[in-house]
């Protein structure tokens, strides 16, 4: 009989800590989706009445459009029963001693003021629907960099650089979800970096969803300018309650001429979470986007982001790791379009399932017609530590030119028995030759995740790979 | 008035997103009317012409075009053909020349049956005699059903010659412990083909290839579904598909390994390679690994696009230009295919029209 190895699932004990909030120290539309919600939600915001307008027609999107009927069941979400704006009563500020005690202490055991002062050129973080905590280093913005709040930024010398951008790469007839973020969205962070200036170290956004039974809707914009550079880290996490809560942000990148913008995420949201979130990013000639990104949380999780190389010598590099445990049901992947000339995109994504866990990995490669040259490569591979669990690729190529090169390769399967072998005749136990073996196999993704930037992060990643034979 | 219906056929497994349009694919046929092609049937007097599984248990067989297009042929199909061989002394072979004449739409059935410790190579031969109006063209779907029993083996050959065809191909298999299916698929003309195999790795140990050839010729349209499920322990799956697409031409290759709990020791590969050859094609590569058993090894691969640099140096060093070099890679894909055939007349006819082209 063949031996198994053991992995334990994530340990989220550092994420699962709650506070009881009591409601005089939030304030919450009902729930539900309906015009007065959203016209309650964008008066409270001070909206422009173009982003009403966009609210309403986003609504009417919505109520138009189908639940997907490709991925994970979203049985389980009834939108009647979502609570999808709550805020706390306290304002903004860029001093962390005027944020609430209760959300600071919350955030400190996250880890955030201490990763922000070792390591980060900037901090936001969200308390359920609204920005809490915004600062950067003032060098930083020295340089010109902009990183605030989306709504501040709405009301100020951006406004119209927003209005042009925002949900324009991810409109709300992209899909019914986006068409939900569209209607109630809340919070997220504005970067806009001016041409030329690179930011050494990362900006970081955290977002903690506290309240049960509600959704997160923050929207994240950022603009990185031709020849410049930045590192964006984002965080979520949440405590876990027996009602199912939502998440439906949006990302939209701009990467500018000869710029370069590394998007890392690590998701680690409570397994209670249904976290159906969008993120696209548009590559001008000579851009590169890199995406950094780790699915580790969540009930129900669809999580593609796509890249569109739009400018000739544009470029995309992928590196993501998915850990479905039990309960769980992770549908990630990316999508990657080939518009440009000379346009290269690489991708590399480890997959491991887990004690009746379902991951699947799903992907499109799409060259247009007119991307002469363009080069992709894709590698995908899948680890299976039981029986009980399930594992699915879904690649799609679609090419449309002669001269493009694709490459695409995906490996499914189980601990290799030589490879245990090998690592005993060294004098290594079966137990530890297990263990390595499977964090052997997350480490090229790993090694990419900016651990060294934030202290929280490590937190979230650690895998606690306890090989045991059973 | 011609009655027509329209049906989803070549259905992915697990569909994915609908704006790539993968999921199936939508095909336009004749309700009433439909007639058996003629055939010709080449075999041993020793080839039964009945089949021990009966065809209640031939169509609970999953199809690699779907449910929508087996209800149909069940409907329209005037003529079964079945051939089993019962005799483990003697391989047997049968070469069916299926011909169409005119512009109408044909449907025949086959039920093939190795039984236990047999051998049994099927080749059919898709062809035209289409004098009256060929560029009306005509449809023409085949259901062919296979039964592998225990240590026996079927190879089944097609070979799509029709230019003006139409074609819907659909199969479905079963094999048993340590059985083995392999298939030979040579596209080398057609307007527009389906073409499904789906195949239930049921017995331990058994085994399933398919090797496919195929030619994109300008305005021409190819969709392929295949499905292996590997339920038997330690059974295995080997798909080849190499290609080359001319311009205006579009294909859709699904091929799907699906490992089902308890398919322990199981192995799928599956890898396709496509040379374009012009512009304004459309190539869709879709491969699938489903997998809910942890002892089990899947894999697969894809190359698409243009000859990469160090052939066309490798070449050129030889003298060989460019044109020349993308002519013999071309070839060279179709007739790798071809050489694996046994049959010597037939391999050598084929191999003389892929070199004449």
């Amino acid at each position: 009989m063949k031996e198994k190895t053991y992995i334990e699932d994530v340990d989220r004990n550092l994420y699962d800590f709650r506070y009881e909030e009591k409601d005089s120290d939030f304030y919450k539309v009902d729930k539900g989706l309906t015009p007065e919600i959203v016209r309650q939600i964008s008066k409270e915001k001070n909206d422009p009445e173009w982003m009403l307008d966009l609210r309403l027609r986003s609504l009417e999107v919505y109520n138009k459009l189908p639940i997907p009927d490709w991925g994970p069941s979203l049985d389980g979400l009834d939108m009647d029963n979502i609570v999808t704006y709550v805020k706390p009563k306290t304002a903004l500020t860029a001093k962390w001693s005027e944020v609430p005690d209760e959300i600071k202490e919350t955030f400190e055991k996250l880890g955030i003021p201490q990763a922000e002062r070792e390591s980060l050129a900037g901090v936001g973080a969200q308390y359920d629907s609204e920005v809490v905590y915004h600062n950067m280093r003032e060098e930083v913005s020295n340089l010109g960099v902009v990183y605030t709040d989306l709504e501040s930024a709405l009301h100020g010398d951006y406004a119209d650089l927003i209005k042009e951008r925002f949900m324009k790469l991810l409109p709300p007839e992209d899909h019914k979800f986006m068409a939900l973020h569209g209607a109630v969205w809340s919070g997220g962070s504005f970067v806009y970096v001016p041409k030329g200036v690179k930011v050494e170290i990362p900006l970081q956004s955290y977002f903690r969803l506290n309240a049960p039974g509600a959704g997160q809707f923050e929207h994240t914009l950022i603009i990185v300018e031709e020849g410049a550079d930045l590192h964006f880290i984002e965080g979520c996490s949440a405590p876990k309650y027996n009602i199912a809560n939502l998440h439906a942000g949006c990302v939209e990148l701009y990467v500018g001429k000869n710029a370069r913008l590394r998007y890392s995420t690590i998701e680690n949201w409570s397994k209670n979470m249904y976290n159906l979130n969008s993120k696209r990013s548009l590559v001008e000639e000579g851009g590169k986007m890199e995406w950094v990104s780790g699915s580790f949380g969540s009930h129900t999780g669809y999580l593609y982001p796509m890249t569109i190389l739009k400018g000739d010598n544009s470029k995309c590099e992928f590196t993501g790791i998915t850990f479905a445990g039990k309960g769980q049901n992770l549908d990630t992947g990316l999508k990657i379009v080939h518009s440009g000339k000379n346009t290269t995109s690489a991708v590399n994504t480890k997959s491991i399932s887990k004690s009746g866990g379902i991951g699947t990995m799903r992907s499109s490669v799409v060259v247009n017609p007119g991307a002469e040259g363009a080069k992709s490569t894709v590698d995908c591979a899948t680890l299976m530590l039981d029986d009980l669990s399930k594992s699915d690729t879904i690649p799609v190529m679609d090419i449309r030119t002669q001269s493009a090169d694709v490459g695409h390769e995906a490996k499914i399967g189980r601990i290799s028995d030589d490879a245990i072998f090998y690592l005993m005749s060294r004098g290594i136990s079966e137990e530890d030759a297990r263990a390595m073996i499977v964090s052997g196999f997350a480490d090229n993704v790993s090694k990419e995740l900016p651990l060294e930037y934030a202290i929280e992060m490590n937190n979230l990643i650690r895998l606690e790979m306890v090989g045991s034979i059973g | 008035m011609e009655n027509f219906k329209e049906l989803k056929v070549n259905p992915l497994p697990v569909p994915t997103w609908h704006w790539l349009k993968v999921n199936d694919a939508d095909i336009k046929v004749l309700d009433e009317g439909v007639i058996s092609a003629n055939e010709s049937i080449i075999r041993s007097d020793k080839l039964r012409t009945g089949t021990s599984f009966t065809e209640d248990e031939f169509r609970s067989l999953e199809s690699g075009m779907g449910t929508e297009f087996s209800e149909y042929g069940y409907k329209v199909s005037a003529n079964t053909v079945s051939l089993s061989n019962d005799d483990p002394q003697r391989s047997e072979e049968a070469v069916i020349n299926i011909s169409y004449e005119d512009g109408r739409s044909y449907f025949n059935s086959y039920r093939i049956e190795a039984k236990d410790n047999c051998d049994l190579t099927v080749i059919m031969r898709y062809n035209e005699d289409c004098d009256n109006d060929p560029s009306s063209g005509f449809k023409a779907g085949t259901d062919t059903r296979v039964y592998v029993g225990k240590n026996a083996k079927v190879t089944l050959v097609q070979i799509e010659e029709a230019e003006n065809a139409e074609i819907y191909n659909n199969i479905a298999s079963y094999i048993e412990d340590n059985g083995s299916f392999d298939v030979i698929q040579l596209v080398l003309s057609g307007r527009k083909m389906y073409n499904g195999i789906a195949t239930k790795l049921m017995g331990k140990r058994s085994k399933h290839t398919i090797n496919t050839g195929y030619v994109g010729l300008p305005d021409s349209k190819l969709d392929f579904n295949y499905v292996a499920r590997h339920n038997g322990v330690e059974c295995t799956t080997d798909i080849n598909v190499n290609g080359v697409l001319h311009k205006r031409s579009e294909k859709c290759l699904r091929a799907t390994v699906d490992f089902v709990t308890g398919s322990k020791g199981a192995k799928g590969a599956e890898k396709e390679d496509v040379l374009l050859l012009d512009d304004n094609v459309v190539n869709k590569t879709v491969p699938l690994i489903l997998c809910t058993e942890e002892d089990v090894e899947g894999e697969h691969g894809a190359t698409i696009g243009k000859l990469s640099d160090e052939i066309l140096l490798y070449l050129n060093t030889r003298g060989i230009d460019k044109d020349l070099a993308y002519k013999l890679m071309a070839t060279g894909r179709l007739l790798t295919v071809a050489r694996m055939i046994e049959n010597e007349e037939i391999r050598n006819d084929l191999i003389s029209k892929i070199d004449a082209e």
